[in-house]
This record gives structure tokens, sequence and C-alpha cells, in this order.
């Protein structure tokens, strides 16, 4: 068939123009490609940029310290707990000698220590070996094992007691390539991406062979990812393997190479990779890794530990020295002769390397220790330092905090409530809804600074710190700030003495229009007691008189000066405890008394860093005199006797031996116990209760002094060291039955302190002297 | 000849047996009659009990020994003081917030170091915290009270510190 020629110049000029319409689509297409392709690689470059330009590349969570321990010849060690505290900071027992940072070991009579490094507020510590001489569980002497200069003290670095973490739990000491050692860098490399300084991001060859070596085994042995493409995958993208994934993997891995340094590179995959887990929380990058796993920094590994490190990168559960010792060695092993056969080691060195013990120090597993008092920093500073700051910026807090007393203030409450439940089970009441509470907070009266803070039984059920915030009636433990007020001749109406008479006897008095009989607490009248004995025995009526006569609004003005800010009413109930107060303020204000009158504010923290060491926040400490130091001494000296033989004896039964004064706390009808105590150089207080204001059925000594005596015995232990008498105050001979100076007639005298210019100046008119004229002639 | 000797040497060997024996009965008898005149019951070591006599009544009284200043008389107060002596180089050389810190940490090991307290209240005054160093100086007059010598140091200091608050825009916290 013939078509004519017009019809096939027809035909022909449509199939061009079809060509034509499909070359148009085509370059449409291509066009819209490449303007996409272009797009897309310039928001991926944007994207990246975005996040590896950053001078900061990484949340790193901020750190809260402990406060720094001193050593020095004359410490005891075996109350100290040196081996806990060394495990805590994360030293490893290497047997009988130290080689390097972190080590430490126990010899006859000798104790050596390789310091770790530490950065201090102002101070950047080098670490260097000590040895601690021992005679028995004191330390006699301590020498610079390098150059045995001899040491007048030694500081053991701050204890990190929590990190504070963003939701991702990532722990991470951020390092250079300047810190990392040429070991390490090898090893990695060579373990993980062998090809790394050829290839431009992605390694077709490596790929090649991977898939070749995965096709022989039947089975993937080995990964054709470069360190780049692992760097990339964790840090900006999802890990979940798909397609787009893994495009976008080799995209950004060339797009990396071409805008960056393989250095800079090589430093983001050594702090990126993760290295395994502490607790909840996981190890990220090398820097934290050495730390977990060697105890030390990572300038300061060994050939044997940086290619257990690098071998660990492939899987650090499968490699962990703390689990699997024998896998890791195999592992370590197999690097190092990787490392020899490249000749990047030489023979010495991979056998001293493979004779290197795997000896991780003792594991950690509860990352954060002390939470309410973690809280109660965190609160503190949220105004100047939000949460999203402390969980990125890396800032270091140092705190006030001790925490051989925190976890034996921890194992106070703990034990002190188990046994409660156990013991008194009959007395609490049947099948309460919210569990038996305790709080127990610990202030050296000294500088103010809380060495322990237990704010509640378990913070994981509930994170309401009774320490700080809790508003409790403080009962008994109330009295002692009338008896200063008495006992102060420029603050009570009438001054008083330990000594002076006080009718415990049943009155009544009125009080904002209604009457107010207050009773005692075995409801009993004692009749004329002293103020000693009122005191040591806890008498309610006598006290209530005593704040009577003392002045009311006296009573409130010293409760104000020494501290107490919750409200207070100048009213007789007063005296008995009844309006409510936290904790910490009753504690802090109780600091007086072993301080002699001056009051130092509580403080817990006490420098703030940024991660380059800036100092941001320092809080010094401060103090001044709110009381005299007579009528301290004198509320002091009757409260030694509620320890010795008054309401809180049974501390004594309780294993407690050292000297000490406290009171002891009942609220009516039994819904708070409280103890608070004191030595000259710690106080202590400790509180029992249920949130909900039920009762408990116990009295302070019953519920709260075990806790506190419990606390006291272990951490301070017997301590003989006396409260200091001030030159004001003088011991003056007595007769206890009238209060009047002793003669030689007096059946019964007895010493008895007074601020000078207050004591008595009548003999004794019961048993008067008599004379040798008078025995001869009489009267 | 020796058997006269022999006697005169056993005259003179009993002479030496009583002398001591008497001596010690006479210094046994002393002590007994120490022993018999009770000691307040509240002390162990016997305390220096004065005797004064005021309106016609004699007055028994015990007062505080005097606190001799203490210096590196413990283990721990011998640390102390070698960490407020480092404190020292560190105001000598101007560093004030150093030796701020050095003296805290001076209190920390031995809270009943004066010195550490004075030297504390000094670094303050040189950081125009007059308020603080007044306060910290409350305890180390305190502690300091038996030395005449520190106590003419903690005057001059609160007056120094008493001039310089007074004048109008210190950097006061």
């Amino acid at each position: 068939m013939w078509l004519s020629p017009k019809r096939s110049e027809k035909a022909k000029k449509a199939k061009i123009k079809k060509i034509w319409k499909w070359l148009k689509i085509t370059v449409f297409f291509a066009v819209c490609f490449t303007l996409f392709g272009v797009w897309y690689l310039n928001h991926l470059t944007r994207s990246i940029e975005q996040r590896f330009e950053l001078s900061q590349k990484w949340k790193i969570p901020s750190k809260v310290y402990s406060d720094a321990e001193y050593l020095y010849p004359g410490v005891g060690l075996l109350h100290k707990g040196l081996q806990l505290k060394l495990n805590r900071l994360g030293y490893r027992d290497t047997g009988d000698k130290i080689t390097g940072p972190g080590d430490y070991a126990f010899g006859k009579g000798y104790i050596d220590i390789y310091l770790h490094d530490f950065d201090y507020p102002d101070d950047k510590f080098t670490g260097f070996s000590i040895r601690l001489t021992l005679d028995g569980e004191t330390v006699s002497k301590i020498n610079n094992i390098t150059n045995e200069e001899e040491l007048s003290t030694v500081r053991l670095e701050p204890e990190l007691i929590a990190p504070v973490f963003s939701d991702e739990m990532e722990d991470r000491t951020l390092v250079t390539m300047k810190e990392v050692p040429q070991h390490l860098i090898e090893a990695v490399v060579l373990i993980e991406d062998e090809r790394y300084f050829k290839h431009k991001g992605v390694d077709p060859t490596g790929i090649a062979r991977a898939a070749v070596k995965d096709l022989f085994a039947m089975r993937i042995v080995q990964g054709g990812s470069t360190l780049t493409q692992q760097l990339v995958k964790n840090y900006f993208l999802h890990s979940r393997k798909t397609f787009t994934r893994k495009i976008n993997e080799a995209l950004l891995a060339m797009i990396l190479e071409r805008r960056h340094t393989k250095a800079e590179i090589l430093e983001a995959y050594l702090n990126e990779i993760y290295l395994g887990q502490r607790g909840r929380s996981s190890v990220m990058g090398v820097g934290e890794a050495s730390k977990l796993y060697f105890a030390k920094n990572v300038d300061q590994l060994t050939l044997g530990e940086c290619a257990l490190l690098a071998g660990m990168i492939r899987s650090p559960s499968e490699y962990s020295p703390f689990k699997h010792k024998e896998k890791a060695s195999v592992r370590r092993d197999f690097v190092l002769d990787k490392m020899y056969s490249e000749d990047l080691i030489t023979a010495r060195e991979l056998a001293d390397a493979k004779a290197e013990a795997i000896n991780p120090p003792e594991r950690t597993t509860q990352p954060v220790k002390a939470p309410y008092f973690i809280d109660f920093v965190k609160q503190q500073i949220v105004d100047l330092y939000p949460a999203d700051v402390l969980e990125s910026e890396g800032l270091k807090i140092f705190t006030t905090i001790d925490m051989t007393a925190q976890l034996d203030a921890e194992s106070a409450v703990d034990n002190g409530l188990k046994k409660l439940e156990t013991t008194y089970a009959s007395i609490l009441p049947k099948d309460h809804e919210g569990p038996l509470e305790a709080a127990l907070v610990v202030i050296q009266p000294q500088t103010g600074y809380i060495r322990a803070l237990v704010g509640g039984r378990d913070f994981y059920s509930s994170q309401f710190n009774h320490v700080t915030l809790a508003k409790r009636q403080p009962g008994s433990t109330f009295k002692p700030f009338v008896y200063l007020t008495a006992f102060d001749p420029k603050r009570s109406k009438t001054p008083f003495a330990p000594s002076t008479y006080v009718e415990d006897k049943a009155f009544t008095v009125e009080a904002a229009g209604k009457d107010w009989t207050p009773s005692n607490y075995d409801k009993k009248e004692h009749g004329r007691v002293t103020l000693r004995k009122a005191l040591e025995q806890s008498y309610n009526i006598a006290t209530a008189k005593l704040a009577i006569e003392a002045g009311l609004d006296n009573v409130v003005k010293t409760a104000r000066d020494i501290g107490i800010k919750s409200d207070l009413m100048a009213v007789p109930s007063l005296s008995l405890g009844s309006f409510e107060v936290t904790p910490l303020e009753l504690a802090s204000a109780y600091t007086v008394f072993p301080n002699g009158g001056v009051k130092a504010e509580a403080i817990s923290i006490i420098t703030i860093v940024d991660k380059d060491g800036k100092v941001l926040d320092k809080r010094s400490i401060e103090m001044k005199r709110v009381s005299d130091a007579g009528p301290v001494y004198l509320t002091t000296d009757v409260m030694k006797g509620v320890v010795d033989h008054g309401t809180a004896a049974s501390a004594r039964r309780l294993g407690f031996k050292g000297i000490a004064a406290g009171k002891t706390g009942t609220t009516s009808d039994y819904r708070d116990a409280w103890f608070v105590g004191f030595a000259p150089q710690l106080l202590a207080l400790s509180w029992v209760g249920y949130d909900d204001n039920a009762r408990i059925n116990m009295s302070g000594a019953r519920a709260a002094l075990p806790i506190w005596a419990s606390f006291m015995r272990d951490y301070v232990g017997n301590d003989q060291e006396d409260f200091a008498r001030p030159g004001d105050v003088i011991l003056v001979n007595i007769d206890p039955e009238t209060g009047q100076l002793a003669t030689k007639n007096c059946p019964e005298t007895s010493f008895e302190p007074f601020v000078e210019g207050s004591e008595p100046n009548e003999p004794c008119a019961l048993h008067p002297a008599t004379g040798l004229l008078k025995k001869i002639f009489g009267n | 000849m020796r058997v006269t000797s022999c006697h005169r040497s056993s005259k003179e060997n009993i002479w030496k047996l009583i002398l001591p024996l008497a001596s010690c009965l006479l210094l046994l008898s002393a002590c007994a009659g120490v022993s018999n005149k009770s000691a307040p019951k509240r002390f162990i070591s016997k305390p220096k009990i004065e005797r004064v006599e005021e309106t016609g009544a004699k007055k028994e009284v015990i007062r505080p020994e005097p606190k001799p200043l203490m210096i590196a008389s413990t283990p721990k107060a011998r640390a102390s003081v070698k960490v407020v002596e480092e404190g020292r180089r560190e105001m000598a050389a101007g560093n004030f917030e150093v030796a701020e810190k050095q003296f805290q940490e001076a209190i920390n090991i031995d809270p009943n170091n004066g010195i550490a307290y004075y030297y504390l209240a000094r670094s303050e005054f040189e950081l125009e915290k007059y308020e603080q160093a007044s306060g910290i100086l409350d305890k180390a007059e305190d502690l300091l009270a038996g030395s005449k010598e520190w106590l003419e140091a903690v005057a001059t200091l609160r007056d120094m510190i008493k001039e310089k608050s007074q004048r109008p825009n210190h950097n006061d916290e």
C-alpha cells in the first residue's frame, strides 16, 4: 500500500512531533530531577553543616559532684571506708602493685594509689602515685612515690553523684584528637575501616570485598560501611535499615568528606561511637568509655587497653571486660595481632600488651545516687540553669555532700523504716494507703555544708522531698529555743539557769480567746523540777510555763534570730512546737548550738563551672553571730543530758557512744516523730511520719532516734570531743535542792553551769554553814 | 675482819630496806588522803576549784581552762594549717578568690582552726564582701580567744571592715 507523499509527510511530522514531545518531557523531567537533586544535595549539605559546624555537636549532660575528701597523716581509714570510696571513684584494685592512673593496691602496712587527674574549679590537678603508710588503721605518713616527698595532705577527687541527662540518656566525655593516643587511632581505623585514609566517604572496594566475604560465608561477616558512614548513621540518621537511609548515608558521607578533613571526621567518630551501658545511660565515645572500663582518661590508656577499646566498637556488650573477660581478651589479642602484622607495633609491644591483665574497676550500677539531694540542687539553680541547659551544656556542679555520710544516711533510713515496720507492725495503722516515710539531713555546723540528705523513703515512688518541702509541727524539738531564750539574760524577762526550779503543775492560760491547758506526755504532773530535768524529760507543762515567764515574744525573736522563717505566733502553744517548720529549717536553726551561737547558713552548692572549666557561680560560707555563746552552751549542756539519761537515752543502748546532745520530738496524737542531735562537728535530724498526717503511734525516741543513732554510730563513731565551754560560763557548786551556793552541810552538791554574773550568791538556806563558834556556843 | 665487814654491811642493808619502805608508806597514806576528798562527779580529770567569798557566802567556782591556741595539735589541725599556708601564699600573690577557696577547705578539714576563719574573713574583705567577712570574724574571735595577738588582729580587721562598709557605694553582696 502506497501512501500519498502528502500523507507520508504528515506521518513524518507527527512522528517528529511525538519524538519532540517525548524529548521535551524527558528534558523536563531531567531538569526537574537535576534541580531536585541539586536542591536535595544542598538540603543535605545544609542539614549536615547546621549540626556538624555547631561548636557543640552533642548534648553533654551536666554532672553533680560531691565534696572532695582529704587524707592526711593521722586520719583513720577503716572509719572512712577508703576502699569503698576508691571503688566508687572508679579506681581499680590491681593486687599488690600499681602501674598507672586509677590503680590502687593494698599491701602489708601500706596502700598505694595512683591518683586520677581532675579538673577542679580554677585548678587542674594532675594525678601521681602516692603511698599511705599505715599504723594499724591509721595513716602515719603519705609520700609521693615518684620523688619520695612527704606530703601533709592529699585530696581525693569529688565523686560523681549524678549526671543530668536529656531523654537520650547519653553519657559522654568529649576528647580531642590531641588527647587520643596514636595506638587507639590506629587500632580503630585498622579494625573498623582499613581504607579510611584512601576513600572519599564511601568505599566501593570495601563494599565489594565485604560482599565477596559475606557470599563465601553465606552470612554477613563483614560490613562495607566506612567510618564516615558509621558516623553519619549514628549522628544524623535513624538506625532502621531502609533503602532511602542507605542512599542518604552514602550521600551524607560523601558530602561530609568533601567539606571536612579526615581528622575532624575521625574526632567526631571517636566521640560519637556507642561503647556500652552504665545502668540506663549509654556510654558514648572513647573518653567516657576509658573511664568506665579502665578508670582513667583516654590519654592514659595502655596499648592493650587501646586495642580492647577499638575491638569493642563492633559489639560493646559481647566484648565487655565486666561481663566477658575471656572474649574481651581474645578480641584484644586479635586487634593487637592485626596491628603487629601491619607493622604498627613491635613484637615486644605486642607481647607486653598481650600480657596486660584485663582488670576493670568495680562496676557502678546505680548511676543516680542521692536523688533527693540532686533534685534539691536542681531546684535551687532552675532559674539560672533550666533543665535543657543542664541536660546539654556539660556543666559541673560541685556540692557539699559527703558521699560516705550520704550512703550511711541512706542505709540508716532504709534499715530504720524496715525495722519499725516489722517491730511495731501492731502499733502502726493497718492498711494505710501510703508507706511510712522518713527523712534525714546532716549538716556540718561550722560551715553550714549539707553533708547528707535523704528526702524520703524511695525517690522513684515519691519525689516529694520531706527535708526541704514538708511542713510539719516540730513538737518538743522546738523546746530548746524556749530554754535558749530563758538562759539568755539579754533575751529573757527574768534570767534562768539549768538549776532553776519551775513548777510542773497543770495550769490554764487564755490564748486567742480560748483556754489552753498543756499536759505532759505521761499525763502526770511532776511538781517542782529543775529546768535541766524539765528539758531532759521533755515536760510540757514546765516548758510552757517557762516560755510564758521568759516572754513569748522573746521566744519568737530567738527562733527568728537563729533562722526559723516559717510563721510563728507568740502564743503559749508555740513553746511545744505547734507551728509548722521544714526539717531543713529546724536542722539549720539547731546548728547554732554546736557552733557556739554562730549561725552558718546551710548550703549545698559550692561552685558551678561550664564545660571548659570557667567558673559560672560560686557560693561561699556565710555566717554570723546570732546568740551569745553562754546561753547556747547552757542549752547544749542540758541537751547532753537528754542523750545521756533523758528521753533519748536509748541512743546509748542502740550503740552510739560518742559525746552528743539533742532533743526528741513527738507531736500531738503521734503524727510526727523527730530527733535532732549533734556532736561538736556534726548535726543530724531525723523525722518519721505519714504524708497524709496519719498517726504513727510512736514517739520520737522510738521511731526517729534509732535512725539518727544508727547514722551517728556508723559515721561519727565514738568521738569523745566535748563541746567547748565559752569563757563567760562558770561552774558553781550548788545545793541541787535549793539551787543556792553549796555549804559544808549540804548532803548533796553539784557543779552547775551559769553565765557569769547570773550565778547564785546566797548560801544554801536549808543547810546553812555552821562556824566553830556557833557549834560550841549555839546561836 | 671478813665477818665484821659482813655484819656491818647487813646492818646497812636493813636501813637501806627500812628507809624506802617507810617513805613508800608515807606516800601511800598521803595519796589515800587525797583520794578521800571526793572530786565533782562531772569531771574525769580534777578541775581547778576557785573559792570566792562574796557577801559573806563562800562560792566554789570552776572557770573554763584558758584555751591555748592549739595550732597543729592534731593530725587534722596540722593538715588544715598546711592548707592555710597555701592560701596565704595565694593571698600574698593577690589571688584572693583562690585563697578564699583554700581557707574554706582548711575549715572543711578542721572546723576548729580559728586562723583559717581569720584569713577567710581577710580574703572576703579583700573581695569586698564585708558582711560575710564580719560574720566569719565572729567565729574566728571565738576560736582565737586564747591568743591576745590574734584577738588584736581580729579587732583591727573588724575596724577595717567597719570603715570600708560605712563608705557609700561599696560592692558588698
